[in-house]
């Protein structure tokens, strides 16, 4: 490999350094000379979480490369604060609470920075321009305007479109249950990790660098339902640069499914595929190599050859008689519960509801896949301990949970895994799967190396589970009055081609219907359904928040179809504390009709007074 | 084969190094190193060349050459090209724009090439070693074409003639739904003598709008003035369907947006 | 062309934790020798704030101020088991374990201080900066920091405590789904205002108006970066978000974050955040779980509003510029 030399400044500080031609400045900078400020979200030029400062210009290091900069000056977030003194801009995005996860916040900082250089008081408009390339998934970028606005110490006079209000906190409500003398609860303390964030100094998993770490690239299944005739790694394994290649054969407990750790089965997917692949994506052979390039080099020279078979993709074309089953270890197109063929909840008489009701409304709602779309990738870095442990450095969401399957998937003792993480770069429920962790740790136990396995970007996007596709049937009987008296709620969960979390999100479904409201008669089938698609797990509102669009635009329609406001239309219907719900819980602790008055004064969208004078914690007015 | 870097000084000598198996030439990396990144192995060797003229902007007597390796953002702060800012300014956010270039522009796929939209309206000309071709003729066979283009020139319009509109999801900075450059001259009692149309992702790359040039000339811009070139407006075009849009809407809404456009 | 306003409206709740329950979450509780205490956990942080969280329950338990306490997380080493960080349940779960953990932890250091001011227990309290004082004689009074020296090195105690949070699984009845899903619920309403463009289907949402029941602001600043946020995503999935754009069909599938449609910061709603605390009889000071809630009453809010402005039911996510444009194009022509 040729190497080159690369001389520049970093933060005013000479480097030469010899590297590999063809290295990104981003690798460079976090690989060689260990300056981890900069972030590889994306390795696209998307995400701007690498940005950095090249002679005064904002340039993107992950599409920058290291030895196109000799001589130049580069500064990055972490050369910002000097003797232990946050640079103006650090402190605003401290002060304006503009942190969350952090991992958008040097490469925003670094975007803030060339903005106020030049033009040091900015309208909105230019810092929203400014901040334009800079993905954040956690703050809703108001918070960062606002920090880079307070750094430019400016007065955006024009309160334009897109300024916020600060948060109220309404008090008067509930007062009668709250202790407000408290201390340290109910202040608004600083953040013990912004500091971190803001200087860029907070480690994130892949922000530790180990000598001779391998890198996994896994082969995709090209196909959305195929079986495997055969693989053949021979030339693969030919390649320089590659250690080791693994199939399913060397995952010691390949097909397993993560709920069996609270006896959710059957185990139903492969680590590996083996045999069949079920979803395009689906991982088959993995490679690990002294660097990405020969991984990705090697995974071109694995030959598997697939024969086609009939896919699936429609959720009522899967659970026909007849439709290409998707996964035998199901033996069929949905999950089967305890209770059968969905989870049931059964309230009253609901067909007798319709009966009565002087209006029947049923109606169909849809939705697709989303991604959490975190900054920072799912992936791990595995270390050999020397003494038969292996340290897992993770963004996992829930580490026993991931250290539990991986015991299981790779029949090691728990006490030989050593899991390590807690601080991550976005959630949102998409890192909860237990995919990357498992293969890792068999790579670093098999080669004695440390492994790193990250997801790319495009990984990120349609490989990792997304929130599932949901259809929801809702069919409703309302009164003139306003009264729902029946409500029947038939939901579907497309789970993709294995359950990973979905039986239980379906589950959850079941719990939520009929809503925040009090309706004798119920009626709530939820289905979880398998199609040749990338599996779909958790995510923020899982369960729930499909539903809720359902339910609350189809109390929107109700409300129209009698004539109501829909805002009086949900008062006469809320529950309050005592109602019996659907699945015969008492409501305790109600706060809808609270929240819906505070609505009404806020949005200025008056209600009758009766309504007003209405309370959760009885039934009465 | 581990990626390389070559850097020469000319432009023939990157040139000679391209012919080799496995180069690609490297602009402002937005698209070439993106591609290594995500795991294209078929390029194996980046050639670029530091020849200065490549990072020239000339502009005399009212003709513009812009070489190569100008960036977006050198585009959008030229003095002398205020009227082109705008459409220079559409791609990407501002460290795509210190990044990308007029070749990588030149050769980007759709959604991508806003600034060659501008280019085929302003009818430019493209240079390379072996010779000048225009736009139109290498767009056609753009794929085909490994000599390294140096620069783009073409006149630069009269005042108020360029007209320029990107329709984005995403605000400031999205890519394109579909984008509209016009070199518009009109005559004293305001109806179209001249104009020129071009078309971002109503093709797999930027397009001349034939049908609405020929529908403008001698109408004015007023909404019945225009009507006749927006219902010609789809003549030709075949969208691209991507995450954004599907070719069905895109074909929806371009009178539209050419409408606001033209009425602006 | 005409731009055509709309207002909508939802009320919504979200239940706290794992569905069913049956989700565990222990925490331990530690001084050093000068009196500043370590929390130790499994738990995850997204970001959300779950460390800066636990350490003001824990300081407000143990009554130092929050600067007095480390949050060690996560590691399973030394971190007890934590379910993890999902379902809402980080704040609700963990925050019992460490109050029960710092509950444990402060009768210790309770007793302690007792030894050295020759007084019981049970007539202390804490000043809340770093005192320990006597009821009703507040100039009888220990600093934590003596007492935490004496614990260690006089009178050999370990000011410490174990926590550990469980809400037993429910199983549902098969036949009638009777069950209990979860111990408590965040509660909101969101009214949105939006702009639709009845030529090109492209809408604006204006503002937001979002009010937000939570049982206890426990940190309000960061409830409110929360709660922003999440409002940003749920008119983000209303709008803009899917994986498989023309699904159940898998082709155009976004694999970066130009192709990926989120809000950008020239595309933000005003947006108000309005936070009502009714305290949950079993959260960590009244805490109930808002990080999912937050994001959900904008979607079918802004849904509501497309329709009030244009009058087309766009019933399947996300309500793209496409999907209203071949609507408007449907009622056209009926």
């Amino acid at each position: 490999m040729a190497k080159v030399s690369v001389q520049f400044t970093l933060n005013g500080a000479e480097k030469a350094e010899f590297i590999d031609s063809g290295t990104t400045l981003l690798h460079a900078l976090r690989d060689k000379i260990g300056d981890t400020s900069p972030k590889g979200g994306c390795h696209q030029g998307t995400c701007g979480a690498c940005s950095v400062i090249i002679d005064g210009e904002l340039r993107l290091s992950c599409l920058t490369l290291a030895e196109t900069c000799s001589g130049a000056a580069i500064t990055t977030t972490s050369g910002l604060s000097e003797g232990g003194v946050l640079h103006p801009l650090q402190r605003a995005f401290l002060d304006a609470f503009a942190t969350q996860c952090g991992f958008c916040t040097p490469g925003m900082i670094m975007a803030a920075k060339v903005l106020l250089d030049h033009t040091p008081n900015p309208s909105r408009d230019e810092v929203v321009e400014a901040l334009s390339g800079n993905i954040c998934r956690c703050t809703g970028y108001e918070p960062i305007i606002q920090a880079v606005l307070t750094a430019a110490r400016s007065n955006s006079q024009n309160a334009a479109r897109g300024e916020s209000k600060k948060m109220e906190l309404r008090k008067s409500y509930f007062a009668d249950q709250r202790k407000d003398d408290l201390h340290e609860i109910g202040q608004p303390r600083p953040r013990s990790d912004s500091p971190g964030h803001v200087t860029g100094k907070t480690a994130y998993f892949a922000d530790r660098n180990f000598p001779g770490m391998l890198h996994l690239k896994m082969v995709r299944s090209p196909h959305h339902h195929a079986r495997i005739l055969s693989i053949d790694i021979s030339e693969a394994e030919k390649h320089p640069g590659v250690v080791k290649i693994l199939t399913a054969k060397d995952v010691p407990h390949n097909v397993y499914t993560i709920l069996i750790l609270i006896q959710i089965g059957p185990e139903d997917e492969t680590v590996l595929a083996d045999g069949k692949v079920r979803w395009k994506g689906e991982a088959v052979v993995a490679v690990l190599a002294e660097t990405e390039r020969a991984a990705q080099e090697a995974a071109a020279k694995v030959k598997v050859d697939y024969e086609v078979l009939p896919a699936v993709f429609d959720m009522e074309e899967a659970l026909k008689p007849g439709a290409p089953i998707v996964n035998e270890y199901h033996g069929r197109n949905y999950y089967l519960y305890d209770s059968g063929e969905c989870r049931k909840v059964r309230f009253g008489d609901v067909e007798a509801g319709f009966a009565s009701a002087d209006h029947v409304l049923e109606q169909t709602y849809q939705s697709s896949p989303i991604e959490h779309a975190p900054t920072e990738t799912t992936g791990c870095i595995v270390a050999p301990e020397g003494n038969d442990r292996f340290t897992c450095y993770t963004n996992t969401q829930a580490m026993f949970f991931t250290l539990d399957n991986a015991s299981i998937i790779l029949q090691m003792p728990g006490n030989r895994l050593h899991f390590v993480g807690g601080t991550v770069g976005g959630g949102f429920g998409g890192k909860v799967d237990v995919i990357v962790e498992p293969i890792a740790i068999l790579g670093a136990k098999l080669t004695g190396r440390p492994v790193s396995f990250i997801y790319s970007r495009a990984e990120e996007m349609q490989i990792s589970s997304p929130r599932a596709a949901e259809k929801v049937v809702i069919k409703d009987g309302v009164m003139k009055d306003g009264r729902i008296v029946a409500r029947k709620v038939t939901g579907y969960t497309d789970a993709g081609a294995y359950s990973r979390h979905s039986p239980y999100g379906a589950q959850k479904g079941a719990g939520h219907y009929p809503g925040p409201y009090t309706i004798p008669n119920v009626w709530i089938d939820t289905y979880c359904v398998y199609t040749n698609r990338t599996p779909s797990s958790a995510m923020r509102g899982f369960g729930v928040t499909i539903g809720d669009f359902a339910l609350e635009v189809q109390m929107d329609k109700l409300a129209r179809l009698i004539g109501m406001d829909p805002l009086e239309f949900r008062f006469i219907n809320a529950y309050r504390d005592g109602d019996m719900k659907a699945h015969r819980q008492p409501t305790e602790g109600a706060a809808l009709i609270e929240c819906m008055q505070e609505a009404s004064r806020a949005a200025n969208w008056p209600v009758a007074e009766k309504f007003m004078a209405m309370s959760s914690y009885a039934k009465g007015a | 084969m581990a990626l390389a870097l070559q850097t020469f000084s000319t432009v023939k000598d990157a040139n000679a190094a391209l012919k080799a198996a496995g180069t690609r030439y490297l602009g402002g990396g937005t698209l070439a190193v993106r591609a290594a990144n995500e795991g294209d192995v078929s390029v194996s060797s980046f050639i670029r060349s530091t020849e200065p003229s490549l990072s020239a902007i000339t502009v005399s007597g009212g003709k513009v050459r812009i070489g190569a390796s100008v960036t977006m953002a050198a585009i959008a702060r030229h003095p002398d090209l205020s009227s082109l800012s705008h459409a220079a300014h559409a791609v990407g956010g501002p460290a795509i724009r210190n990044m990308a270039t007029v070749g990588g522009n030149l050769f980007a796929p759709a959604p991508y090439g806003d600034f060659t939209v501008a280019l085929l309206a302003l009818d430019a000309t493209l240079s390379t070693d072996g010779g000048d071709l225009p736009i139109e003729t290498f767009l056609v066979k753009r794929e085909s074409i490994h000599a390294i283009v140096t620069a783009v020139g073409f006149s630069l319009p009269a005042e108020g003639s360029f007209r320029f509109l990107k329709v984005s999801r995403i605000k400031p900075k999205g890519i394109s739904v579909l984008s509209i450059a016009a070199v518009l001259e009109q005559a004293p009692d305001g109806t179209v003598s001249s104009a020129r149309i071009a078309l971002g992702c109503m093709a797999d790359r930027p397009m001349r709008a034939t049908a609405t040039e020929k529908a403008l000339l001698g109408r004015i811009l007023t909404s019945h003035g225009i009507a006749p070139a927006l219902a010609v407006a789809n003549d030709g075009t075949a969208p691209i369907t991507d995450p954004l849009a599907s070719a069905w809407y895109r074909n929806e809404v371009l009178p539209v947006h050419l409408g606001r456009l033209l009425l602006a | 062309m005409a731009i055509r306003r709309g207002r909508g409206v939802a009320a919504i709740n979200y239940p706290t934790g794992m569905n069913l329950g049956g989700d565990p979450t222990q925490a331990l509780v530690h001084s050093t020798p000068t009196g500043n205490f370590m929390v130790t956990l499994s738990s995850v942080d997204l970001g959300q704030g779950m460390k800066q969280i636990m350490a003001q329950i824990c300081a407000e338990t143990i009554g130092v101020p929050t600067d007095r306490v480390v949050v060690d997380t996560a590691d399973t080493d030394t971190g007890p088991h934590c379910m993890g960080t999902f379902a809402s349940r980080g704040t609700h779960r963990a925050g019992n374990a460490v109050i029960q953990a710092a509950r444990e932890a402060r009768q210790v250091m309770l007793e302690v201080a007792a030894e050295e001011l020759e007084v019981n227990a049970s007539d202390l309290e804490t000043d809340g900066q770093g005192n320990i004082l006597v009821k009703g004689a507040p100039q009888k009074s220990i600093s934590i920091f003596d007492v935490a020296l004496s614990a260690h090195f006089k009178r050999g105690r370990s000011i410490s405590g174990r926590g550990m949070f469980l809400i037993p699984r429910s199983y549902p009845e098969k036949e009638t789904g009777a069950m209990k899903p979860s111990t408590c619920y965040a509660h909101a309403c969101t009214v949105a205002e939006v702009e639709v463009d009845d030529e090109t289907g492209e809408v604006t949402v204006l503002t937001v108006k979002n009010v937000f029941e939570i049982g206890r602001a426990l940190n309000p600043k960061m409830v409110e970066q929360q709660l922003v946020g999440g409002s940003w995503m749920g008119i983000s999935h209303a709008l803009y978000e899917t994986t498989e754009p023309y699904y159940p069909n898998r082709d155009h599938g976004g694999t970066d974050f130009n192709q990926y449609l989120m809000p950008g910061p020239g595309d933000l709603a005003q947006t108000e955040i309005i936070v009502l605390e009714r305290p949950s009889a079993d959260g960590p000071y009244g805490a109930k779980g808002p990080g999912e809630m937050c994001a959900n009453p904008q979607i079918p809010a802004v849904a509501n509003a497309v329709f009030d402005a244009v009058g087309v039911r766009i019933d399947t996510l996300p309500i793209t510029p496409e999907r209203i444009l071949r609507a408007l194009k449907a009622q056209a022509s009926n």
